[in-house]
């Protein structure tokens, strides 16, 4: 009957002494509000951003998510009800909400994934220094680099290139791709597409060309549209290549070079940490990756009768 | 050692055998024409892979190819060394009296580096083919000036400018390197020129393979103490050479080992490091060293040498994966 009170007071004490601590480190961490405005659902991109900013051992983060759901009205209505002094850090996702976010909100911090070309696209003065109030990463893949992936695999004489041709970003794309046309000896083919009913046209269009490949920029409408897009290639054994790494796995594309969206979310993250300890957006370089990824699509190579060369299939990410 | 050739994936292993099945069972079929006609059409089968196949190889290989100046000096210095060296070496070790092997080395030198093309496109695709495309003009200028002069006493380099493929090759590089475009109203001709070249180019690979199994027809199986010992280390010397030399370019900094940004530039050191393992690994540079040593006359040439080398092959590709293409592997 002694034993009880005695264990109490040792419970008390272990209590008494462990309080502090923990509400020392709830004290440290300080709770941010971070508002995360997307466009076509949340990506790797988000994944990485939202486990690195929460793995930090000052902030709280409390994530509040946006989806336009590819909407460019669900984007307006968005902004039109967002209160941006509620947060203290906007994520934006691709250069459309970026540029949108940008026209709407001058004086919370905002931090943009996967904007292909940022300096093109009014969102920064420069890489290295932003100048405006964001900054973030970036999912450049030179046209250049993508169409020597391709050229390791096939002979390209025609190439077509599919795009939404309503947003701007992918034109920066298209135009990097026209200037090495002469260089590499093809000749683009472009097919840019008004709206979900102008697919099958500009398909059509592609398919009567005879190109010997197709080039996806990275472009939302299409990445969202891919699934009534690659199959009618597949269909005629047109190889595919795509800056968007998920269209290999989801999609049936056959080859993809781009960065690895995870890894691309995790460097907004280190941006936006950067920013809530108090940095300016306008001084923090525009992240890229380290190094770009491979990722092939093996049964739709198989479909299409291509074989990868060895340091290809050695190097690249295998999609059975 | 374990970890590295554990990493060679089934995809890949499958890839090497699909390139290897098609690959023997043409030079088979080359063995059995060869027997079969007495290889009265060798010459025929020469002139026609030297006069009009290899050199739209040549050019289909390099005509969009970028083909830099330290590029050029790698795999020329590479070719060098493993071809100059081993026969050096020999003539070294076993003195100038007993040079009769050395007869035979020069057609080796040039037989070797025509079969490297075929298995670097199948291997290595477009890129790999352009690559060894330079491996192959490097080693005919090695057989005309260092090999001539190994066989002969003296050097005969303007041989080497009556190669129609230097000259499909050097087109082929202008083109590349050039940033002048053909009238639109000539372009489809262009095409079509490229086009034609391209599928004679296509078929230049089997035939390449064809003629390497024609003259085989009449060869003996040998025995196996021809094999061993020195045989092996003739086989298995070259692929060992190239390795160093690889390391030795990775140490000096001439072929980085870091991905960096562009992987793309990356996957392009890791495939001419592939082609000059694998140029050395053909039976050219295989059997210098044996020849050299007297234990072998390359005028008599054995079959089950021929498979020795067939499985030496095999193994170096299964090592150009694991160890060459190890590091990037994600």
């Amino acid at each position: 009957m002694r034993l009880l009170p005695r264990l109490s007071i040792l419970a008390l004490l272990i209590c008494a002494l462990c309080t502090p601590a923990v509400s020392a480190v709830a004290a440290q961490k300080e709770v941010r509000r971070i508002a995360m405005i997307l466009f076509r659902g949340e990506t790797p991109a988000e994944q990485g951003f939202r486990q690195a900013v929460s793995a930090s051992a000052q902030f709280e983060p409390a994530f509040e998510i946006f989806d336009a759901a590819q909407s460019r009205e669900k984007l307006g209505a968005i902004f039109d009800g967002l209160d941006p002094s509620k947060y203290d850090l906007i994520y934006t996702f691709g250069t459309t909400v970026t540029q949108m976010a940008l026209q709407r909100i001058d004086e919370v911090p905002v931090v943009f994934n996967v904007v292909q070309r940022p300096i093109e696209a009014g969102i920064v003065a420069s890489w290295q220094r932003p100048g405006g109030n964001a900054t973030g990463a970036s999912n450049m893949v030179s046209s250049e680099s993508a169409f020597r992936t391709l050229a390791l695999v096939l002979n390209i004489r025609k190439l077509g290139v599919i795009y939404y041709d309503k947003d701007p970003s992918p034109r920066y794309q298209v135009a990097d791709i026209a200037a090495v046309q002469d260089r590499f000896g093809f000749r683009m083919i472009e097919a840019p597409v008004a709206g979900t009913d102008a697919i099958a046209e500009s398909l059509e269009r592609l398919v009567k060309a005879k190109v010997d490949a197709v080039m996806f920029p990275s472009d939302s409408f299409i990445k969202v549209h891919a699934d009534s897009i690659l199959p009618v290639l597949n269909r005629h054994r047109i190889p595919t290549i795509v800056v968007i790494p998920d269209m290999v796995k989801d999609n049936g594309a056959m080859l993809s070079l781009g960065p690895d969206y995870f890894e691309l979310g995790t460097l907004a993250a280190q941006n936006a940490l950067e920013i809530l300890r108090g940095a300016s957006p306008s001084e923090l370089p525009v992240r890229r990756v380290r190094n770009l990824r491979i990722s092939l699509n093996l049964r739709t190579a198989d479909r299409l009768g291509v074989n990868f060369p060895l340091q290809l299939l050695s190097m690249a990410t295998l999609i059975p | 050692m374990a970890s590295y050739l554990s990493s060679v994936t089934p995809t890949e292993i499958q890839m090497i055998f699909r390139v290897f099945i098609p690959f023997v069972a043409i030079a088979v079929i080359g063995m059995v024409i060869g027997r079969w006609d007495e290889c009265r059409h060798q010459k025929t089968l020469d002139k026609l892979l030297c006069c009009v196949f290899l050199p739209c190889l040549s050019f289909t290989a390099l005509h969009r190819y970028e083909t830099s100046l330290r590029e050029l000096l790698l795999t020329g210095l590479a070719v060098l060394v493993l071809t100059g060296l081993p026969p050096l070496l020999g003539r070294l070790f076993a003195g100038r009296s007993q040079a009769s092997g050395v007869r035979g080395l020069p057609p080796l030198f040039r037989g070797g580096a025509s079969l490297l093309l075929p298995l670097a496109y199948l291997l290595f695709g477009t890129a790999g083919l352009a690559k060894a495309v330079l491996f192959y003009l490097f080693v005919q200028l090695c057989w005309c000036t260092l090999g001539a002069w190994l066989a002969g006493g003296r050097c005969c380099p303007g041989s080497f400018f009556r190669i129609p493929s230097l000259y499909a090759a050097a087109l082929a590089m202008m083109a590349a390197g050039s940033s002048l475009r053909a009238p639109e109203h000539l372009q489809e001709f262009v095409w079509l020129f490229e086009k034609g070249a391209a599928i004679t180019a296509m078929g230049a690979l089997p035939l390449l393979i064809i003629n390497f199994g024609y003259p085989l027809g009449r060869i003996g199986w040998g025995g196996l103490k021809e094999l061993l010992p020195v045989r092996m280390l003739g086989v298995l010397s070259g692929p060992a050479l190239a390795f160093f030399l690889v390391l030795l370019y990775r140490r000096l900094g001439w072929l980085e080992v870091e991905t960096g940004y562009d992987i793309l530039s990356h996957i392009d050191r890791r495939t001419t490091e592939a082609v000059l393992v694998l140029g050395a690994s053909m039976p050219a540079s295989l059997l210098a060293p044996a020849a050299l040593s007297r234990c072998w006359s390359p005028d008599v040439p054995s079959r089950l040498g021929l498979l020795g080398r067939v499985f030496t092959l095999c193994a170096v590709l299964f090592f150009i994966d694991s160890l060459i293409f190890f590091d990037a592997r994600g």
